[in-house]
């Protein structure tokens, strides 16, 4: 993940708050953070068809 | 399937698969496939961050997300368990002056970033879709499908560098007769 240089906004390091409910208080950024997190979680379900595949896996049982 | 997923390293699994595809494929076919993972590695690394990274906000950006790497917090913690040893019994629970992670360890994330990741993750399943039917197609169907993949900018790419590192001798598609696909 490329880090944006803080400098681009008046961004403090003294004032923010972590580990609050900041996903549920954007729902927007957080629908955007669960789309990558279970999109991800999508292509390692594929990744894991394909070694079904190699190995010889029927293709009816794959999907 | 659960013995693949006994793999839990991305490394290990990509060699467990381009192994196996090594002993299947041709070469031009198995080097795309392997380029490829390498490639969904760089999604892998964005998920990972988001997944185990603590998520924060500030009203100094109201329209974006901080991310913090979580050694971030284990050094502050490390920082404070070591300033209250130094401390007199009697003063210890005092805070620390400057009880805040350093800056390095925050990233900030506006939309237009999480858009840009979240479009990174969507091209991963998309290019994992076309290997995987690569491998389980035809052998005319897998050629047409070697071809789509070869059309993609970033897994040409990949393929041309790979390509020379390995002293292939086999030729790339030329890009005028591969077919566009997204």
């Amino acid at each position: 993940m490329a880090t944006q240089p803080i400098s681009f906004t008046k961004f403090s390091t003294l004032n923010y708050d972590f580990g609050s409910d900041c996903l549920r208080s954007y729902p927007e950024l957080g629908a955007l953070v669960a789309n990558i997190i279970a999109g991800w979680s999508c292509t390692e379900a594929r990744l894991g068809t394909i070694f079904g595949a190699l190995i010889g896996v029927p293709a009816n049982l794959l999907q | 399937m659960n013995m693949y997923g006994e793999f839990r390293s991305f490394e290990v699994q990509k060699t467990l698969l381009t192994t196996a595809v090594r002993e299947m494929l041709s070469t031009r076919y198995a080097d795309t496939f392997e380029v490829t993972l390498t490639i969904l590695l760089r999604s892998a690394k964005i998920r990972h961050t988001f997944a185990h990274g603590l998520w924060g906000e500030s009203s100094d950006v109201p329209d974006a997300l901080l991310l913090a790497d979580p050694k971030g917090f284990w050094e502050l913690a490390m920082r404070d368990a070591k300033y209250q040893w130094n401390l007199p019994p009697v003063l210890r629970g005092r805070m620390l002056a400057a009880d805040r992670i350093e800056k390095s360890y925050i990233s900030v994330d506006p939309k237009s970033c999480l858009e840009h990741y979240s479009c990174l993750i969507d091209d991963a399943y998309n290019r994992v879709t076309l290997v995987y039917q690569m491998i389980v197609e035809s052998t005319s169907q897998r050629h047409r499908l070697y071809l789509s993949l070869c059309s993609l900018r970033d897994v040409r790419e990949a393929l041309v560098k790979h390509m020379k590192a390995q002293k292939r001798t086999y030729r790339l598609p030329p890009v005028s007769r591969v077919p566009a696909h997204k």
